[in-house]
């Protein structure tokens, strides 16, 4: 029996919530949302849904039987909006018939009357309005007077990037079935069961224990399931619980897009102050964030941006605010790389600046100011690594940057209407959840009687390959084969309070647990072993490909018998363990502390080729030497990093989110409209080497992790384009406004703008 | 009551012909490994194989089940990836995949094994960049594509050669069965299927929709067929032959784009097949046709814009009678076209374009392929010595329809092949369109990028006359 996901998946056996064989008499749930941005809702008329046919219930904020709240950090979120409204697609009712189609007929004949008040959707002019959702943040270290005015260079701009949707191809589905006594049963597709569960509870007015969220696995998340499952699942809940039915909610496509937020576009001022040899002196940043209409995890991103504020550069003078911005469009929450990636843009949008205006190449300037081992970050964490520097020189090693770049030059020369552009995006990403307080996880690991194993943890597996992980730690500290061990579904009865899936730190913390866990049953097996053997004590007894290795040398005494024998003589063969990763703290009075338990680095050189003619382009290759530690699963890492630089393309380029100017309706809400990567859109060559591995990490069996970082290699795809372009003439590159994505309309807008200033 | 054979069983069921085929999957416990991803045709989570028998050759081809008809189903084998799967182990392809870990969150993997298969059933040699194009129509969000490339390259390789001449034959299927790719019950199952060719094709009523593709129906309006009766084109294999007579090109009104690619008329004009490359995906050129795209009259229409520099001949049938329109006269406005109720397109006719002719089709869209065009256009240039005999230049994206540039191409007739001639024959373009601001782009990029696709057509054809450099300054 192989329980290996990419076996079942390639075999469509593997089951998401839509597949669910469901229960007899479940209902299902259709969702009535605001068609207005911003307004007060002065009536909703349920009548004529609730006459409609198959129609067993609608339901409205007044039907909420505990708290009308979901907020997580900031509690200012209603699951379902009974005054104001504040963004298209806010809930405001829930239809519950029999079938999906009979409840959106019906949802359709919900009519909310709104009376219209004016709407923001930019977030400085939320900022100039004092729309905020939280007060300002600003991290600062270094005497910022004395180093701007030990400047040669002090260049300054402003640079945005814009949203991004996650389009994981499950769409949010939850499944909630009424067990005994007014319980419920939740089948949701979460990043985080504990979110789940402690919101339907508080919307329920029921203890926690009364729900039991599972999650077997997700199709695709990538942060949009992290708090965004959350509405969904309570709003099936709440209609289990009043009707007493199982209820299905599954979005369609277009509703997943309109209805749930995206990564947060950002729109930033910047003035970074060098020296006349290229050495940064000084950094200082003003992040708008647009949040969105409720607080979301907004926060908490914005906190990932400050931490990332210099990336991998060593600055000594910083002072980054963050501001996060209340606007009317649906709260923007967890994607990939959480705030990070929005602050690297900025920084290498100054970083050409500089390089321009210095007469250097960006590498140069890259280069001399690398961190190394002993740097202080603006939180004051001292750089502990060496992974920065070695990444970059390997790469450099490998592919000779400056020879691309001249190479890339004779090109130029004749290259008609191509041009080719590189760029080199070297990535520093601190692992933990910056709220110290998650850093938490735990595993229950059972031995069966016949030798098999079951793995329970507060990981969901979402296509990052955390359950062949988790197995992989299991086989490897019992000695047995990896098809011996089963992940289960991630369930809040077996693993309670868990952190979400995410901070890309659910292998390294839950593995941890496993390991441990492991550990413990393992040291009694060898006890029996032990005995077994007549020895008082194990210390010469391993278990080592399923059998006990005594002295080096191999014995006859199996797993399976041994495992029996220890059942019978009555030892415990299972073990709950909880993990907390040591060592971090942070102080949000001073913004200073060790919040990481280590940092990921790596390097890629993004090579492209500019069609001039048309504004069209290709990645032609992206070659990354990445820090995996030692990795444990080197196949799933290699997924992952090219997954990730994709979706990082993706944002800097094709992806983008058009609304309409008057109404703030989303008009990409499908994917005829909203174009992610697809095959032809990987570069023609995309390579990885892992660092070579030489420290002590926090992650499992020395380990690192790996899920987010990748993702900001595809930042260099919009300098790469921007360095093509600029090929001709630098001051087209520096006047251009750094504005991302770089969509085709937007090269071919600034091709024509210098042809007109040519003529 | 609709028959069929679904996986290895004959089927009969109540179901409403319109409804999608997903629907009707997705309604058995046993069949959920194909997907909902989007319902509109842009993801391949839903892919499925759709068998049909001519003769004695049996065609199998991917298609999108969330916007197939289930009308479509009658009469065919329907494959899907539970009809793929052994009862153990698994197939060359999904191998493939799970060796590389080309699999990640796995809700699209059924979809990319079944493309990959269908790509398997239609090629005697498999090619690791052909196996990847087939996979145009998949979205994958995890992987970045990478590892599948690899699954598919490893694959090709250790595919044999088929010993058949014909990808439709028996014997293709019985070496991929042997190849590990199909189970083994497949070729006989496949030969138990009605024939298409004796099919008779059921008389016109006046209030039947007809449905060609249903590729753009299907996505827009999904319960456009809901309780009316349907006709389904595909049924009528007289409408979807192509032939080659004399350079006289007849291309049936019902032939799919994929139909075009592999026949002779995309060989007779160079470079046809590539410029059809850049329409949709590989599941939907295999649905949507020629005539279909025309009468969608899609202002952005590929199919439109490419037939549109052919001088092409549309043979109209309706009640009282057939007859004859120029293409170029067919759309009258927005939306708007020389249809009355009852009729349809049963044909296009064009002369195949002589030897100092050549084509050329410029599409740029958000993502190159898999996408509608912000601006798309065609051209059909002849020279001799130098100056231009005759030229006919198409623009979409850029008018309330697809736009033949009569102003343009009239403009260009006797005008020597020159730099200066691109940048006039570009203004003039320019002139002649009147776009506006939509989700594809404002109306000053399409002016501006079919100016320059005007541009990209003179270069590529006359390369040697033509200075870049002087294009762009």
């Amino acid at each position: 029996m192989s329980f290996h996901d990419p076996e079942l998946h390639s075999r469509g056996e593997s089951r998401f919530v839509d597949d669910l064989q469901i229960p007899e008499g479940t209902l299902h749930a259709a969702v009535v949302t605001s068609s207005l941005s911003h307004g007060i809702l002065e009536e909703l008329s349920t009548a004529k849904a609730e006459a409609a046919p198959g129609v067993r219930a609608v339901l409205t904020a007044v039907d909420i039987p505990g708290m009308n709240q979901i907020g997580t950090i900031i509690m200012d979120e209603p699951l379902l909006a009974s005054n104001e409204v504040s963004f298209i697609g806010e809930p405001l009712a829930v239809v519950i018939a029999d079938t999906p189609a009979l409840a959106h007929q019906a949802a359709e004949l919900v009519r909310p009357q709104i009376r219209k008040l004016q709407s923001i959707t930019d977030p400085r002019e939320a900022f100039a309005r004092g729309m905020l959702i939280a007060p300002p943040v600003t991290f600062c270290i270094g005497d910022l007077d004395k180093s701007w005015e030990a400047c040669d260079l002090i260049v300054k701009g402003r640079a945005d990037s814009g949203g991004q949707e996650h389009l994981y191809l499950e769409t949010q589905a939850t499944l909630a079935i009424p067990m005994e006594n007014g319980s419920l049963r939740l089948h949701s597709g979460t990043q985080g069961p504990t979110y789940v569960q402690r919101i339907a509870a508080r919307v329920l007015g029921i203890p926690m224990n009364m729900v039991e969220v599972d999650v077997t696995r997700l199709g695709g998340a990538f942060g949009g399931k992290e708090d965004q499952a959350t509405p969904w699942a309570v709003i099936a809940a709440l209609g289990a619980y009043v009707t007493g039915r199982p209820v299905k909610l599954v979005l369609d496509r277009g509703e997943d897009m309109r209805l749930t937020g995206k990564r947060h576009p950002y729109s930033s001022d910047y003035r970074l102050g060098l020296s006349s040899e290229g050495r940064l002196l000084v950094w200082e940043v003003t992040y708008y964030q647009n949040g969105g209409a409720a607080s979301d995890l907004s926060t908490a991103i914005l906190e990932r941006t400050l931490f990332h504020t210099t990336n991998a550069y060593a600055i000594p003078s910083v002072s980054a605010t963050g501001i996060c911005c209340r606007t009317h469009l649906p709260p923007n929450t967890a994607f990939r790389g959480f705030g990070g990636p929005q602050a690297m843009f900025v920084l290498e949008c100054a970083l050409r600046k500089a390089a321009d205006e210095l007469g250097m190449t960006a590498e140069e300037i890259q280069a001399l100011n690398l961190l190394r081992t002993g740097d202080i970050f603006p939180y004051g964490m001292e750089y502990k690594g060496d992974e920065v520097e070695r990444s970059w020189l390997r790469l450099d090693e490998l592919h000779d940057l400056k020879a691309v770049r001249k190479s890339n030059e004779q090109f130029n020369l004749s290259g008609g209407i191509y041009r080719r552009g590189m760029a080199v995006m070297p990535v520093c990403f601190g692992i933990s959840f910056t709220n110290t307080s998650l850093n938490q996880a735990s595993a229950l690991v059972h031995v069966y009687t016949d030798g098999s194993i079951g793995v329970s943890t507060g990981a969901v597996e979402m296509g990052q390959g955390v359950n062949a992980k988790m197995a992989a730690v299991a086989a490897r500290v019992f000695g047995v084969d990896i098809t011996r061990v089963k992940v289960e579904t991630t369930n809040t009865t077996r693993t309670a309070n868990t952190s979400p899936t995410a901070a890309s730190s659910a292998a390294d913390m839950n593995g941890n647990a496993v390991r441990i866990a492991c550990g413990n049953i393992l040291n009694r097996l060898l006890q029996v072993a032990g005995t077994h053997f007549g020895l008082g004590d194990p210390n010469h007894l391993e278990l080592r490909s399923e059998s006990i290795v005594r002295n080096g040398a191999a014995t006859d005494l199996g797993w399976e018998v041994l495992v029996n024998t220890a059942y019978l003589e009555r030892v415990n063969l299972s073990s709950h363990v909880h993990y907390s990763t040591p060592g971090i703290h942070f102080n949000r009075d001073t913004n200073q502390g060790v919040p990481f338990a280590y940092h990921v680095a790596g390097a890629a050189l993004t090579e492209v080729t500019l069609d001039r003619l048309r504004g069209t382009y290709t990645v032609d290759a992206v070659r990354i030497v990445h820090d995996c530690g030692d990795s444990i699963a080197p196949l799933i890492d290699r997924g992952q990093i090219e997954g990730g630089l994709l979706q990082g393309i993706g944002w800097m380029t094709i992806e983008d989110l058009k609304y309409d100017t008057a109404s703030r309706a989303l008009l990409t809400d499908s994917l005829a409209t909203y174009k992610v990567p697809d095959i032809y859109s990987t570069p023609a060559d995309v390579e990885v080497e892992f660092l070579e591995c030489h420290s002590e990490n926090a992650g499992v069996f020395n380990s690192k992790a790996v899920g987010e970082p990748p993702f900001m290699y595809g930042i260099g795809a919009y300098f790469a384009l921007l360095d093509a372009l600029g090929s001709d003439d630098a001051e087209r590159r520096r006047n251009e406004p750094m504005t991302a994505p770089m969509t085709a309309e937007r090269l071919l807008g600034i091709l024509i703008r210098e042809k007109r200033k040519d003529s | 009551m609709l028959s069929f054979i679904l996986n290895r069983d004959f089927l009969s069921v109540e179901y409403p012909m319109g409804s999608p085929v997903l629907d009707l999957l997705r309604m058995d416990p046993d069949l959920k490994g194909t997907r909902r991803g989007c319902g509109e045709g842009d993801c391949g989570a839903c892919t499925v194989l759709l068998g049909e028998r001519t003769g004695s050759l049996i065609r199998y081809r991917a298609v999108n089940s969330c916007i197939l008809p289930a009308g479509e189903l009658a009469g065919r084998h329907l494959l899907t990836i539970e009809g793929l799967n052994r009862s153990a182990g698994l197939t060359a392809v999904q191998s493939h995949i799970v060796d590389q870990s080309a699999s990640q969150c796995g809700f699209c993997t059924p979809g990319i094994v079944v493309s990959l298969t269908a790509y398997l059933m239609g090629t005697l040699k498999p090619k690791a960049e052909e196996a990847v194009r087939a996979l145009g129509g998949n979205i994958c969000r995890c992987t970045g594509y990478s590892s599948l490339g690899r699954a598919a390259e490893n694959l090709c390789a250790s595919i044999p050669e088929s010993p058949s001449s014909d990808p439709c034959s028996i014997e293709h299927l019985r070496h991929l069965v042997n190849s590990g790719v199909l189970p083994d019950w497949l070729p006989e199952v496949a030969k138990a299927l009605p024939d298409h060719s004796q099919e008779v094709p059921t008389a016109a009523a006046s209030d039947e929709l007809i449905v060609a593709g249903g590729t753009d129906l299907m996505a827009a309006e999904p319960d456009a067929m809901n309780g009316i009766p349907v006709r389904f084109l595909s049924r009528d294999p007289s409408l979807a032959a192509i032939s080659l007579d004399n350079g006289i090109c007849s291309i049936g009104a019902a032939a799919t784009v994929s139909d075009l690619m592999l026949s002779q008329a995309a060989v007779a004009v160079d470079g046809l097949e590539e410029a059809l490359h850049l329409i949709s995906s590989k599941q939907i050129r295999n649905r949507a046709t020629v005539g279909g795209n025309i009468v969608n009259a899609s202002p952005i229409g590929d199919v439109s814009v490419i037939f549109l520099v052919f001088d092409t001949m549309l043979s109209i049938s309706g009640r009282f009678g057939t007859r004859e329109v120029p293409l170029r006269e067919f759309h009258t406005g927005y939306k708007e076209m020389d249809l009355l109720p009852g009729e349809m397109i049963r044909k296009l006719s064009l002369v195949t374009p002589v030897s100092n002719a050549g084509f050329s089709f410029e599409k740029v869209s958000m993502r190159k392929h898999l996408d509608i065009a912000s601006v798309n256009s065609a051209a059909l240039i002849s020279a001799v010595n130098g100056t231009v005999v005759n030229a006919s230049i198409s623009a979409g994206g850029v008018a309330p329809i697809p736009l033949h540039l009569a102003r343009t191409s009239d403009m260009l007739e006797g005008m020597s092949i020159s730099s200066e001639t691109a940048i006039a024959a570009s203004r003039s373009a320019m002139d002649e369109v009147s776009p506006i601001d939509d989700v594809r782009g404002s109306a000053a990029y399409k002016r501006n990028l079919l100016g320059r696709l005007v541009l990209a057509h003179f270069l590529k054809l006359f390369p040697r006359s033509i200075d870049p450099e002087r294009l762009l300054t």
